[in-house]
């Protein structure tokens, strides 16, 4: 039966997973940074809504570890992509 | 008229974030403007049954800060136009929760929504508290279950004593919402029945959620199990927000698990064979 589960049956869990894994490695690194993380992604969008109509919920700000170094990736979605935003 | 619902119940784990959701993902896709705020400080977890965990930037103590608006903070749901997020903080004390602190949050909420569902936290701490104080209305969650019961009748106390519309002399608007039921348990009588929760706790009743396995894959997936149309328990939901809206007088049918095309079979021939 472990056939049919593989095809059928663990999606939501393996979603489940690989959100967790997201949000807990977040949340973890949130807490052992210094307390100017949280300001630093707000600021960086304040910084980017002077230049850009753009929402909140169109950017992605994203903080990991990657070997010895701290990764910060931004990722922002630009509606429309034309110039006269 | 806007209205602000708290989803309730004292003891944890029975449901009250997957209800919130679900509530007030249908409350939105009737149409009304719909806010669904996370008051769990600390513990956060409705932005993940709703699947904007990535895209919290601002909650609710960076409003209380005034690190951001409200409009800031609100997060805009991923295919529902009319409902809107407010998140809990993850990292910050929960002692930032105050009836002065949150009052003009609620204010402002209520002028831009219909409907404003306050998530509780669990307990009958400051967070569940102010879960409730601002409230015109509530659905108090409880499963069909001994220490679930007697904390739901703990939480009917606090709503009667704690809330604005108490210090109003005003009754609370109070429904029961009955999940994770399965009437085959109770028609062996291993689970108290609908009846038995209602006379102990004497709140009308909302509605029932059938235990059923889409809930859990509906939280895997981080999206309200309503949208789940042909599961059990997203019918439920249906069916109790359009109770809520007076859009339909009949409770949900607890219905025993639908017959497999097997045992229809084998029913047609009993009943052919009498």
């Amino acid at each position: 039966m472990k056939w049919i589960n593989n095809i059928i049956g663990n999606r939501s869990a393996s979603t489940a997973k690989d959100r967790l894994k997201i949000v807990i490695a977040q949340e973890r690194s949130a807490l052992s940074q210094p307390d100017f993380l949280p300001l630093l992604h707000k600021e960086i969008l304040a910084v980017i809504e002077k230049y850009m109509r753009i929402s909140s919920d169109m950017v992605e700000v994203d903080f990991s570890h990657q070997d010895k170094s701290a990764v910060l990736k931004l990722n922002v979605v630009l509606p429309g992509g034309k110039r006269d935003l | 008229m806007s209205k602000i619902i708290v989803v309730t119940s004292g003891k944890g784990g029975v449901g009250k974030t997957t209800t919130s959701a679900s509530f007030a993902f249908g409350l939105a896709n009737a149409g009304h403007k719909t806010a669904v705020v996370d008051f769990d400080i600390g513990l956060r977890n409705l932005d993940l049954i709703m699947g904007c965990e990535r895209r919290v930037i601002y909650d609710v103590a960076s409003v209380i800060n005034g690190e951001a608006s409200v409009k800031q903070a609100l997060i805009k749901d991923k295919t529902n136009p009319n409902l809107f997020i407010l998140a809990a903080s993850q990292t910050r004390d929960k002692n930032i929760l105050t009836v002065e602190a949150l009052e003009p949050i609620m204010t402002e909420l209520r002028d831009s929504f219909d409907f404003i569902i306050c998530d509780s936290p669990a307990g009958i701490e400051q967070g569940a508290l102010m879960a409730m104080y601002f409230a015109d209305s509530a659905l108090v969650v409880s499963n069909p279950e001994v220490s679930s019961v007697r904390d739901a009748d703990r939480i009917l106390g606090f709503l009667d004593s704690k809330t604005l519309c108490a210090s109003q002399g005003k009754e609370i608007e109070k429904h029961l919402v009955v999940t994770r039921y399965s009437p085959k348990r109770v028609s062996t009588g291993d689970m108290m029945s609908l009846e038995d929760i209602q006379d102990l706790l004497g709140i009308p009743l909302l509605g029932i959620i059938s235990e059923c396995p889409s809930v859990l894959k509906a939280s895997n997936m981080g999206e309200p199990v309503i949208l789940d149309k042909r599961s059990r328990a997203g019918q439920d939901y249906e069916q109790i927000v359009r109770r809520f809206l007076g859009k339909s007088a009949g409770l949900n049918e607890p219905v025993k698990k639908p017959l497999t095309l097997l045992q229809r079979l084998f029913k047609n021939n009993k009943e052919l064979v009498s």
